[in-house]
């Protein structure tokens, strides 16, 4: 098979009345390719997400997605039962709070297992095993299984919110300021667990964060947004080392060393 | 030079200027029309005074820094791929498989072991853990990093514990071509005569080696050319 993008998206806008979330966003995402979109807060990188992982509706554009059979859907054409079910299988979103991520009322098994019995699995032995191997895979002790959501650290329950995001091997991960909100440590140790299971899965990923660090560290090319706009694309360091546009330059130079 | 003729790196009329956005747009001209060539087997050093280019030059061939003008052709496999055009995916394919850097500081990810950063290159390039970790840890004892030290991140090590590390990562993975930026700045004698006897073995493999040493006695046990940048851009 010719190996071909994932993901293609070409000409997305979305505008708010008169307002720009974004405008004609171009790009392709490869398997196992981590994108990184950069920007400050109301640069259109958040309404991207949205636009790509069915959230929002853009007014014109096309996202093309090659499904596992080798065929290729337009995302913004499919009919919407089509899309909830690739929603369920293919993709998976990791919200910045992980409240929105997760059911709060249910038990951190079953915050994994539901995600499993969505696509299917029926088993409750298999269902439970998978959901223990995850919790161990995210560093959530097995005995806390059955605790509820709500008793964990926000560091765990974002953690809980990737295993459940991850447990029906998705190919294509949105990751919306995954390490947002949490203190610095636990932040590295949540990066650190992101970096090896993209790595070891192939996952392909959209990780949206106005952090420089985290980019670096998860992504392999980013995409600059400002006003709604790229302004600049390319390989992580590159970007990072050497920026071009006046925009990606403030930026790199706006970052406070420790 | 390798069997079929081709070059390692042939860098072609290369230029590269640095425009400071930030800083009322000063443009600051570093390569003007610079070519060079390095073949297999040989370890090519730069010689200019510190802020001629040296190492713009090979951030430019890492695909680092983009450069304005010219071409930076890498033998990868059996063809010559541009990185000044190349995309992203095909510079990071190269990055795997082909070059390999050194630079002069290690950067450091909090909770990744030191063994963890050496046998990195080496899993991306498709070597199984166990034997990753395996031939991590040989380059570690060779560079004497501390056995104690493997399993702890490099955050809390000395200037030339990390430097080791960095070098043990750079060469650990065997690419056919080595870029190395001061590889050796901050160790101490002993451990700089290690890190010369592994670039005098990478080059008897075949490696194509371009770097910059301050250190002239380095030099001159590893160098099988010298070039200067300068007198490169003039002719």
């Amino acid at each position: 098979m010719i190996p071909r993008p994932l993901l293609s998206v070409r000409g997305l806008t979305k505008r708010y009345g008169q307002r720009v979330g974004c405008l004609d966003i171009g790009f392709d995402l490869w398997p196992g390719e981590v994108l990184g979109v950069v920007g400050e807060s109301g640069s259109g990188k958040t309404t991207l997400l949205h636009c790509l992982s069915g959230r929002l509706e853009p007014n014109s554009g096309s996202v093309s997605f090659s499904q596992r059979d080798g065929s290729v859907v337009d995302l913004l054409q499919v009919p919407e039962a089509a899309r909830r079910r690739l929603a369920r299988t293919d993709w998976a979103l990791v919200h910045q709070n992980p409240r929105d991520g997760l059911r709060m009322g249910v038990s951190a098994g079953g915050n994994v297992g539901e995600r499993l019995m969505g696509v299917g699995a029926r088993h409750y032995g298999q269902i439970r095993g998978q959901a223990l191997d995850w919790l161990e895979q995210v560093e959530i002790p097995q005995d806390r299984v059955d605790d509820l959501p709500v008793e964990f650290s926000g560091g765990m329950q974002q953690r809980l919110q990737i295993a459940r995001c991850l447990v029906t091997r998705p190919r294509l991960v949105f990751m919306d300021e995954p390490t947002g909100g949490l203190d610095a440590s636990v932040q590295a140790r949540l990066l650190d667990l992101l970096r090896s299971l993209v790595a070891d899965l192939h996952l392909s990923a959209i990780v949206v964060t106005h952090d420089l660090a985290v980019a670096r560290l998860l992504a392999h090319r980013l995409l600059v947004m400002k006003d709604g706009e790229v302004v600049e694309s390319g390989l992580t360091d590159q970007v990072l080392d050497d920026p071009q546009h006046p925009y990606s330059q403030l930026l790199v130079s706006s970052v406070l060393q420790p | 030079m390798s069997e079929t003729g081709l070059p390692a790196i042939r860098v072609r009329d290369l230029a590269k200027a640095f425009t400071l956005h930030t800083q009322g747009g000063v443009t600051l001209p570093v390569l003007r029309r610079l070519s060079l060539r390095v073949d297999a087997g040989e370890c090519v050093v730069l010689t200019d005074p510190s802020g001629s280019g040296k190492s713009t030059l090979l951030r430019a061939i890492y695909g680092n820094y983009r450069p304005q003008s010219g071409e930076i052709l890498v033998r990868h496999g059996n063809r010559m791929v541009d990185v000044v055009s190349a995309e992203p995916r095909q510079i990071l394919e190269m990055r795997r498989s082909t070059m390999g850097y050194v630079s002069q500081f290690l950067r450091v990810i909090p909770r990744v072991p030191a063994v963890s950063v050496v046998a990195e290159p080496l899993q991306a390039f498709g070597v199984g853990k166990a034997d990753a970790i395996e031939r991590a840890r040989a380059i570690l004892k060779r560079l004497r990093i501390p056995e104690r030290l493997w399993g702890l991140s490099p955050v809390t090590f000395s200037g030339g514990e990390q430097q080791r590390v960095n070098v043990a990562r750079g060469f650990v993975a065997g690419h056919p071509i080595m870029l190395l930026d001061e590889p050796t700045a901050s160790l101490d004698a002993s451990s700089r005569a290690i890190v010369v006897q592994m670039i005098r073995e990478a080059r008897e493999r075949g490696t194509a080696l371009l770097g910059t040493f301050h250190d002239a006695d380095v030099r001159a046990l590893v160098a099988t050319r010298s070039v200067s940048l300068i007198q490169a851009e003039a002719a």
